[in-house]
């Protein structure tokens, strides 16, 4: 489904992604992990048309995809959750919602979505008309994950869906990713929590300062001495 | 009393079209950040633009609904295509640019348009043909004539019009967005380049109608006069809340009374020292106090938001 070779991005003069190859299956869930600065959230800015590379090219469901804008990917059921939620504060949990509908024009469809979604969430169906800036971290994160699965994405990207969130409020979150990829979205997940994204996942990518030092079945990663000392903190 | 009475309605009048030009200001500063300060010459242009119509069909037998129509249709096309036109080529290559870059670029384009205006139109006042023969009414003791009360509603109109807009439709929810998070916008489908001149299209169809109510109301046009037109009206949206759409329409209703009870009363304050003509210190007080004491205006964005 999507297929990268040889991606590089710079800011400026930085390489903060020198060269990655990464593949993603139809119906997989995949974790890409790696510490701050390693360039996870630049790699998929670059996968979502929100930064240029500089080189390598994206094929996503065997079309080059390599220098489209965003705007066109949701369109062709690519969406990505930025890291930091990126709700619209000013805006309503419904208006973000159906933000995340923009692209569609199937009104039926995207009202029995949105109430679908809702359902997932019910801490967010009590506060639909309250402005999304004033939902607490973990709401506006499921806000952020519902308003991309209103665009109806095949590929889902995520980034850091955990970060800043009390354990309590991670578990709910990672159950409700577990959801959607049950429905059959495709899955590409950045996390500074690699057991859990390892937990969930089929495969992995370890990224480190901008390559990819190990990619292997999710499983393999966990019992990899390398990957258990690093980053699951043994 | 009376000169109350008179001078608020006369306020008013003249506040909604400070109201209009005004959105022109807000809409792009909310979405860009820009003060677009080309947006004054806009409106010039399109009053010009109107009134060479308007001479042009004034002599033709067409009546003078028509011949209104078509000037103000004129305008509208003219103002729409120039700011559609000056937004895509003068401030688009420089949207990542320092702040500072496009803000002189803006008033390169205002100075352009000036002396592009007195190369076509001249240096002098322009007066309107003599189309309508605006009646007057009394109330109160004051009186106003059926073209403020037209002005005044159409102003009002248009802005509910586009209050309901911004609030209810899918573009308008577009640009809200687009104004908080161009990038997630963009995440979400958005063509945030399509939003931005979108933005422009209805800044400046505004002010078209602004600039044909300008020359109704003062029965003159000239090739400076979106400069202090301009100046108010952007007073007009700091004192609002530079950004905020409904800011930008209070700011203007109430600069507008300002200036007029102001106007009114100078001669009395300073015992005939300045007289009515001083009425332009009192935008640039109000924009100083405001500056000074609250920079965010009236309604200026304090929602706070999280991550
Ligand atoms: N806008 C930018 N301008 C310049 N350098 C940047 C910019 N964004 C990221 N970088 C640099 O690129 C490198 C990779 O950053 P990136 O945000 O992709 O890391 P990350 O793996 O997502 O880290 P984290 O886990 O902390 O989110 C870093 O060295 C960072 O400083
Ligand atoms: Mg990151």
């Amino acid at each position: 489904m999507l297929e990268v070779r040889g991606l590089k991005v710079s800011y400026g003069g930085i390489n903060a992604v020198k060269g990655i190859d990464l593949d993603v299956q139809d119906g997989e869930l995949v974790t890409l992990i790696g510490c701050n600065g390693a360039g996870k959230t630049t790699t998929l800015k670059a996968l979502s048309g929100l930064i240029k590379p500089s080189a390598g090219q994206v094929r996503y469901n065997g079309k080059d995809i390599t220098a489209q804008p965003s705007h066109r990917l949701v369109r062709q059921g690519l969406a990505l959750v930025p890291e930091g939620r990126g709700v619209f504060g000013r805006l309503t949990v419904d208006e973000n919602l159906a933000m995340g509908a923009y692209s569609r024009r199937d009104r039926a469809g995207i009202a029995a979505d949105r109430e679908r979604i809702l359902g997932w969430f019910p801490r967010l169906a009590e506060r639909r008309a309250q402005l999304a800036g004033t939902l607490s971290g973990g709401e506006q994160q499921m806000l952020a994950i519902g308003r991309a699965l209103m665009s109806r994405p095949a590929l889902l990207l995520l980034d850091e869906p955990s970060m800043g969130l009390a354990p309590l409020m991670v578990h709910k979150i990672f159950e409700a990713i577990r959801a959607v990829a049950a429905e059959g979205v495709t899955l590409l997940l950045v996390e500074q929590n690699a057991k859990l994204a390892l937990e969930i996942c089929h495969r992995g990518y370890v990224m480190e300062s901008g390559v990819i030092a190990l990619a292997d079945s999710a499983r393999a990663l966990l019992t990899n001495p390398q990957v258990r000392q690093a980053y699951l903190g043994e | 009393m009376d000169i109350f009475i008179q001078q608020l309605i006369n306020g008013l009048v003249l506040g909604s079209i400070y109201a209009l030009v005004a959105l022109g200001y807000t809409m792009v500063y909310g979405i860009l950040g820009l003060i677009n300060f080309a947006h004054g010459d806009i409106v010039m242009v399109g009053a010009l633009v109107a009134l060479a119509v308007a001479q042009a069909l004034a002599a033709s037998l067409l009546p003078v609904p028509l011949v209104l129509l078509f000037a103000t249709l004129a305008a509208l096309l003219v103002c729409v295509a120039l700011g559609v036109t000056i937004e895509r080529v003068a401030y688009r290559p420089l949207r990542r640019a320092p702040r500072l870059a496009p803000l002189i670029t803006a008033i390169g384009i205002s100075i352009l348009l000036q002396y592009s205006a007195a190369l076509i139109w001249g240096k002098q006042y322009i007066s309107t043909p003599d189309l309508i023969k605006p009646e007057a009414f009394t109330f109160g003791g004051a009186q106003f004539t059926d073209l403020q009360a037209f002005i005044f509603l159409l102003a009002c109109t248009l802005m509910a019009g586009l209050l309901w807009f911004i609030k209810a439709s899918r573009i308008g929810r577009a640009m809200r967005a687009t104004e908080q998070n161009a990038e997630v916008a963009g995440l979400m489908g958005v063509d945030t380049n399509r939003i931005i001149s979108f933005t422009f299209f209805l800044g400046s169809a505004i002010g078209a109608i602004a600039g044909v109510m300008v020359v109704l109301y003062y029965g003159l046009g000239h090739y400076f006069m979106g400069f202090m037109l301009g100046l108010k009206a952007f007073t007009a949206a700091v004192l609002g809340g530079i950004g905020n759409v409904a800011g930008a329409m209070l700011g203007g209703l109430l600069l507008g009374v300002i200036e007029s009870l102001a106007a009114g009363y100078i001669g009395d304050l300073t015992g005939g020292v300045l007289g009515s003509n001083y009425r332009d210190i009192f935008a640039f007080l109000v924009l100083i106090l405001v500056l000074v004491l609250r920079p965010s205006g009236i309604m200026g964005q304090h929602t706070s938001e999280r991550a």
